[in-house]
């Protein structure tokens, strides 16, 4: 991910870690509401989570034209 | 449909072995006693149970370790260490569960002293890569984190990597 800015990684990488909190925080908001089912809804989030990375990294790649 | 996690308190108070049958997903053990905790007690912290957490970072591992897998293909490199470490790094989780079941919950915080320290002692051992440190100001910061946001490759792949 660092290799994505020109300058200021140590910026960049705060910021990644920034991000990662929300994105977890928003995670646990989620998984705080009333599910009737709430470790059924954690395994399907994971599995869910899992499927979309894989399905959308390789197109991902080329149409940000990443740098890796 | 197999139900997965049918009896979430009973796979909560059980680890050892994946008991696969078209019924039960869930993994049992022969470590803990299954009247060690109270019916409605989560020893595996907040993580629910750990059958999920098993489940949820074996997925995360996998997914991890395909992203790295695609990476390797587009650049024609492979990266055998950074996979093995990527799906390591998902079990970190089960570890502490582990710890917190076999142990408690204090030996969380005496484990991450251990290691951090052992961190901070390889610390000193690595080359500092940085040969001329940038002199930014405060407004430079926050003029870069603004550029951040209107990177689509760097918030694209942090945001990827935050789900994954």
């Amino acid at each position: 991910m660092l290799l994505q800015v020109d300058r200021g990684a140590g910026t960049a990488s705060s910021l990644m870690i920034f991000l990662y909190f929300i994105v977890a925080a928003f995670a646990m908001w989620f998984i705080s509401l009333d599910w009737t089912g709430t470790i059924h809804v954690i395994a399907r989030m994971a599995i869910f989570s899992a499927l979309f990375v894989l399905a959308i990294w390789l197109p991902m790649v080329k149409k940000l034209d990443l740098v890796l | 449909m197999p139900s997965f996690f049918t009896d979430g308190i009973q796979a909560c108070k059980t680890i050892g072995y994946v008991r696969l049958s078209p019924d039960n997903y869930y993994i049992k053990c022969s470590i803990i006693n299954e009247d060690q905790y109270p019916e409605n007690d989560v020893p595996f912290g907040a993580s629910g149970c750990f059958p999920t957490v098993i489940n949820g970072h074996v997925s995360s591992g996998v997914a991890f370790a395909s992203t790295n897998l695609a990476a390797a293909y587009v650049r024609g490199q492979p990266y055998p260490e950074r996979i093995f470490h990527r799906v390591l790094h998902q079990y970190d989780a089960a570890l502490g569960g582990g710890i917190m079941a076999w142990f408690s919950w204090n030996w969380v915080f005496f484990m991450q002293a251990v290691m951090g320290m052992i961190a901070l002692g390889g610390v000193f051992w690595l080359k500092e890569p940085l040969q001329e440190p940038e002199n930014v100001s405060v407004f430079e910061t926050m003029r870069l984190y603004l550029k951040l946001f209107g990177n689509r490759r760097y918030i694209g792949l942090v945001l990827l990597f935050s789900l994954a």
